[in-house]
């Protein structure tokens, strides 16, 4: 559990711009609203938004408290990369408002998972006065977001009902650039630390929500290659992992399977956050490393090294539906590895 | 509010205590400069010229004489017909800093402002300084449209854009009716376009009092003009106003308000300077009340007025 | 100078369509929607037209109370439930708006701005249809508000509490505490933007933030299902939108470009001057995918005996109302002595037919020639081509041009100018001819030299096009020249020995220049020119018609119950013409029309499209 005390990188870039550089020149103290909101969050709301969702709609969801808003404010920050050297990346005030948009994006979870995402606006009644009166920047960092996942009005593309840009007190501010990088650091945050790995392990989580939990532990590192304009995932799989099938809703999925699944929607995400990302960001290519083991302890090297790279490349092509289908080189199922494995313990 | 009406050449001898500031507005008109000339130069403190900046080109010498007659006193002041927060700012601007100075006594010539320029600087006057210790003139003019017959005169024609002054918005609330209050002058033709753009429930038609001293000779024309736009809105309600006193009509157009009640306002003035004090005093008093602004397309630069020599002089308190 | 309250009221006077009863309304009004199919029915639309063809007065008719008394039946009953936000200059505009721009909160602050008025028209217009306050509905509207409209305003920040309504046994009551909401957060933002007037520096807005989507669109889904409700969609009657400032517009397109309008439907009403179709993100609205068009005057001036029958029936009504019994055609008598010598003419023509006739029958001769003749020799009979007359009930509707406005207003000032020739005692049951072709003289010249000197004057405002202010500037320039040279060359067909002499139209034999285009459609905006299709040249398709604003009869000396004919022109001749109106117009005239363009009849199987 994150302390309140032990700041990130974004915050403490924030923490150390001097006022004048926000809105209203001074006049308004953005560090102690920046302190003392993030502090409610992390004392007040984020403790209790896995637990009510269990409750209320009986899923055990992947981690939604403040260490995930912690993951996605880091990968946010990482996303930009170095925004003190190229100011064009990020300003102080637009730092401001994605950590609060971050802190708020999952907090709709209180009232169930259904619709979660406009759901923040109920939950954060209450903190209005704490981050100031403002409902021009409230609704700003709120509306930032309710885009990051979801559907508005039955539309996917959420980020396109945003303007592109708005002014708060005479700060013009990005609005669907930081819905775009909230919802792939959001995307991107689905990391070993948000996983119930020791549930897991004791097969103690509900089935539905296995194969949720079986990815995010087995997601060891997630890394965003600025000079390739990359990012870059890698993945350990043991034996078990490969061979067993874990629970999706009322289905029954293999890991790899799940991996391809997963990685082909954040290639998604990628593409369509992009769009809004470009004037200031390129990445343009997900690695995917699997290193598929043996043994659960991996010593030596893995049974099996599957690569791949998601990218657009060549004329565009709609079509394309599958990991399969954008790398056709790539000979790997769920099956063909389960297989080989198989194979390989009678051989 | 006194209004008291006398010759130019009485005017050098007002104001013995000097004039801290004097403020008047640059114009294609030669009237523009009758009140300066006849002011006792010497015992002014300080002057603002205002000008629109986008009429530079029709102003001909006007502006380097006033600003000669003043000299080093001079500060000019750039206004735009087209840019209501340029009038603004650079009025408010200004009069802040004269106001700093420990400026008090105020005399403002109004003659040429547009009407908005003047609704404008009449509400940041009433904000920087005292309003009693502020004098108004406005320079008559012997005759509007010179040479034309009274059926044909004109000062401006068309209607660019329309818009609420700024300052003066109203407090309108979206179920009430509109009631426009119009102050009908020469204008009858942009009276009637004003009436068909904004379409309102209720019209009421203001003529000039014809018994007003000083109305006389402007009256046949206005009465033209008011009966063409009669003609097309007959169902409107009529009454009288006073050209030439403020304070009197501030009260018509309040009464005009109350005898239609609750009904979003605007008055929108086509006739004289200081019946468009008035205008501006109601709705200063009474903040529901919007006042709008018809931008005219084209003005009758050539023969707009021949200045006469008498001036109106209005003081409060 | 108050007028006198004997005095015959003038049954031509202008009146808001809004401020009608229902009765009145449905009395004046004559059904278009045979035509406006789109108008009446689910989906997004605009309707473009000048002021005063006719849109407010279409809105009226679809407001409830109207549908109500044509269908005789409930609120719950009808197919729709419409609601009129009518945008007046500077409900909306205000100038101290502008302080936002690129400052604070432009888009949110206008979007909430729009929002509540919107929104406080909506139950403004359903308070007034008096719903049976049953058991039922009273049990609804109390948890709508509370479970709909309270919640959705603390969901976007408001932490008042509502007030009471004034009896809890009304539904009235109930909508007009919602009005009277509505009305508060609108008036709640003219208190913050007061603030803005002569201060440089923004304050906070502390107020709640209505938008569309998060507070408009659910409010009234969910309103739709109130009992007394039909099952039908709503539908936003958005008039006279040109006078929402550029964020405003854009906002409203946005609202356009959501898929909501099975449940809302958005009608906009425009006077050709809407400022953008962009949205506030930036991508535009197109038709038909978002929105259906349409163009009242093209559809008017390509049926024009609907039209007429239409302003006649208007005319009808209006007399009937104001107690004089006449006809339109008794009540606006042509020029007598003119007719008999122009039906003098057609029997010369009739007993010449069989041997230089050029037509199939003679009645086609005497309807093509007898008219032009006279005016000609009127022309030639010491050049006193002004003497023809423009009086008569079936002229003034042809020069008209397809906007009712455009009868209606000439008229008002012809009762008036009547009038003020009878004695008080007298009451108005006729229009003298000369009365007529004055008023109807005078307005053609002023549209012709008054009316572009104004045209000339105005300002671009939106800073988007402020670089192309210039060129906008020549090309205004240019089509007073088009217009000059299009009256003169069908003044010269009118006097000319031509098969076909009637002619008010052109079309292009080749594609017209982008520049020659944006004329035209200048020319279209302004309503000197209106747009219509026709068959093109080859036969292998169609082609715009640009027909000339019978308006401007009077000025030219044409004759305005002309249709027959067309002529097809080249781009190289219209630049030619524009470039030197004076020089071209004198050659057309030395030469004769035909040696520069040809002369097209429509036929009886084509259609103006």
């Amino acid at each position: 559990m994150r302390k309140a005390s032990k700041r990130l990188p974004l915050e403490e870039w924030i923490l150390a711009q001097p006022l004048k550089n926000f809105p209203g020149g001074g006049k308004y103290d953005y560090h102690s609203r920046l302190s003392s909101a993030v502090n409610y969050f992390v004392t007040k709301i984020h403790p209790y938004v896995e637990t009510s969702v269990a409750l209320r709609d009986g899923l055990f969801l992947t981690g939604h408290g403040v260490n995930h808003v912690s993951t996605v404010i880091r990968r946010a920050g990482e996303l930009v990369g170095d925004y003190t050297a190229n100011p064009n990346r990020l300003t102080p005030y637009e730092a401001f408002l994605l950590i609060m948009a971050a802190h708020s994006h999952d907090v709709g979870l209180l009232l169930g998972r259904k619709d979660h995402e406009t759901n923040a606006h109920k939950v954060l009644t209450g903190l209005i006065n704490l981050l100031g009166k403002d409902m021009v920047e409230v609704r700003a960092f709120l509306r930032i977001a309710q885009a990051h996942g979801g559907k508005i009005n039955e539309d996917k593309d959420t980020i396109s009902s945003l303007p592109p840009s708005d002014y708060i007190s005479c700060e013009k501010v990005r609005l669907q650039y930081l819905a775009a990088l909230l919802r792939l650091a959001d995307e991107l945050a689905d990391d070993r630390e948000r996983s119930g790995e020791e549930l897991l392990e004791h097969g103690l989580l509900p089935p539905h929500s296995e194969v949720h939990h079986a990815y995010a532990s087995r997601l060891h590192s997630v890394v965003i290659d600025h000079s390739e304009r990359a990012i870059l995932l890698n993945f350990d799989l043991a034996k078990s992992d490969a061979i067993r099938t874990f629970g999706k809703g009322t289905k029954k999925v293999l890991l790899l399977d799940e991996i391809f699944s997963r990685t082909m929607k954040m290639h998604q995400e990628r593409m369509y956050c992009m769009r809004f990302l470009r004037e200031a960001i390129r990445l343009d290519t997900i690695f995917v490393t699997i290193d598929v083991f043996l043994s659960p302890e991996k010593p030596g090297p893995p049974f099996q090294k599957i690569s791949y790279k998601l990218e657009e490349k060549g004329y565009p092509d709609i079509s394309a539906k599958s990991v399969h289908d954008l790398c056709p080189d790539l000979k790997w199922t769920g099956s063909a590895l389960k297989q080989a494995l198989r194979q390989s313990a009678k051989g | 509010m006194r209004v008291s009406q006398l010759g130019l050449e009485d005017i050098k001898s007002l104001f013995p205590g000097g004039v801290d500031l004097f403020v008047c507005s640059v114009s294609f008109e030669n009237r523009c400069r009758s009140i300066a000339e006849s002011l006792d130069l010497t015992n002014v403190r300080h002057a603002l010229i205002a000008e629109n900046e986008n009429h530079i080109d029709l102003h001909g010498n006007n502006a380097a004489i006033l600003a000669r007659l003043f000299d080093n006193r001079a500060r000019q002041v750039f206004l735009d017909t087209t840019d209501p927060l340029k009038t603004a700012d650079g009025l408010e601007t200004a009069l802040q800093d004269y106001a700093d100075l420990g400026c008090r006594k105020i005399v403002v010539d109004i003659t040429t402002f547009t009407h908005e320029g003047f609704l404008i600087v009449f509400n940041l006057l009433r904000r920087h300084f005292d309003p009693s210790e502020v004098s108004y003139f406005y320079a008559g003019a012997r005759e509007y449209s010179v040479g034309a017959k009274d059926s044909e005169k004109w000062l401006s024609k068309g209607i660019g854009e329309i818009r609420s002054v700024l300052g003066y918005s109203g407090r309108f609330l979206p179920s009430r009716k509109l009631h426009l209050i119009t102050l009908v002058g020469f204008e009858h033709e942009r009276v009637n376009e004003l009436i068909r753009r904004y379409e309102p429930s209720v019209i009421s038609l203001g003529y000039g009092e014809s018994a007003e001293p000083g109305a006389e000779y402007h009256h046949p024309p206005n009465r033209i003009g008011y009966s063409r736009v009669k003609a097309v809105y007959a169902n409107a309600r009529e009454f009288s106003f006073y050209c030439y006193d403020p304070e009197r009509t501030k009260q018509i157009i309040q009464a005009q308000v109350q005898e239609v009640p609750r009904t979003n306002v605007i008055v929108a003035a086509f006739n004289t300077k200081l019946s468009t004090m008035g205008v501006a005093l109601a709705a200063l008093e009474d903040d529901s009340i919007q006042l709008c602004y018809a931008q005219a397309l084209t003005y009758n630069y050539s023969a707009y007025s021949r200045a006469g020599d008498k001036a109106y002089l209005i003081e409060e308190g | 100078m108050p007028t006198n309250p004997q005095v015959q009221p003038n049954p031509f006077t202008v009146q808001t369509p809004e401020d009608l009863e229902a009765r009145d309304a449905i009395e004046l009004f004559v059904d278009v929607f045979t035509d406006f199919a789109k108008v009446r029915d689910v989906g997004h639309c605009m309707v473009n037209g000048p002021r005063g063809c006719g849109k407010s007065m279409m809105f009226r008719y679809l407001l409830p109370d109207c549908q109500r008394l044509i269908h005789r039946c409930s609120l719950g009953e009808l197919p729709f439930v419409a609601v009129l936000a009518s945008i007046k200059n500077t409900d909306l505009n205000l100038t101290e708006l502008k302080r936002l721009i690129q400052r604070h909160a432009d888009i949110v602050l206008n979007e909430h701005f729009l929002t509540t008025y919107v929104a406080s028209r909506i139950f403004h217009t359903l308070a007034k249809l008096e719903i049976e306050s049953s058991g039922k509905n009273l049990k609804a509207i109390r948890a709508f508000i509370e479970e709909v409209f309270v919640s959705r305003l603390r969901l976007n920040g408001w932490s008042g509490s509502l007030r009471k309504p004034r009896t809890r046994t009304s539904v009235t009551s109930y909508l007009v505490s919602i009005r009277e909401m509505c009305d508060a957060l609108y008036a709640e933002v003219i208190s913050y933007v007061k603030h803005l007037s002569f201060s440089k520096e923004i304050d906070r807005y502390e107020g709640p933030l209505c938008g569309y989507l998060d507070f408009l669109y659910p409010l009234l889904e969910e309103a739709r299902k109130l009992p007394f409700m039909p099952n039908g969609p709503i539908y936003l009657l958005m008039d006279d939108a040109d006078y929402l400032n550029l964020v405003q517009t854009k906002i409203l397109n946005s609202w356009i470009s959501t898929r909501t309008s099975a449940c809302v439907s958005i009608k906009v009403s425009t006077q050709l001057r809407y400022k953008t179709f962009a949205t506030v993100s930036r991508t535009p609205i197109a038709s038909p995918h978002d929105y259906h068009e349409i163009n009242i005057t093209d559809l008017y001036t390509t049926s024009r005996s609907k039209y007429l029958l239409r302003v006649r029936e208007i005319v009808k009504k209006r007399l009937r109302l104001a107690g004089i019994q006449a006809s339109p055609d008794s009540f606006f008598p042509c020029d007598e002595q003119q007719e008999m010598e122009i039906k003098k003419i057609g029997e010369e023509i009739r007993a010449t037919w069989m041997s230089s006739g050029r037509g199939f029958r003679p009645s086609d001769d005497v309807t093509r020639y007898a008219r032009p003749t006279y005016i000609s020799r009127l022309a030639g009979r010491r050049k006193a081509g002004s003497t023809y007359s423009y009086s008569g009930f079936d002229q003034l509707v042809h020069i008209s041009s397809g906007l009712i406005r455009y009868f209606l207003e000439p008229a008002a000032i012809m009762f008036n100018d009547q009038q003020s020739k009878e004695s008080s005692a007298t009451s108005v049951i006729r229009i003298e001819p000369g009365v007529q072709d004055s008023t109807i003289r005078n307005i053609a010249n002023s549209l012709m030299m008054d009316e572009f000197e104004k045209i000339f004057k105005e300002r671009e405002d939106q800073a988007e096009i402020a670089n192309l202010r210039d060129k906008r500037l020549k090309r205004k320039r240019d089509l007073h020249k088009l217009i000059r040279v299009l009256g003169g060359v069908f003044r010269q067909k009118l006097l000319s020995d031509d098969s076909e002499r009637r002619v008010f139209s052109i079309a292009f034999s080749d594609t017209p220049d982008l520049e020659i285009t944006a004329i035209l459609t200048l020319g279209v905006q302004y309503g000197y020119l209106h747009r219509s299709t026709i068959g093109n040249k080859d036969g292998t398709g169609r082609t715009a018609l640009y027909v000339l604003t019978r308006r401007l009869a009077p000025y030219f000396g044409l004759d305005p119950t002309s249709f027959a004919g067309y002529l097809f022109v080249t781009n190289e001749r219209i630049r030619e013409a524009i470039e030197n109106p004076d020089g071209f117009l004198r050659r057309v005239r030395d030469r004769g029309p035909g040696k520069f363009f040809e002369e097209r009849q429509l036929q009886l199987f084509e259609r103006e499209r």
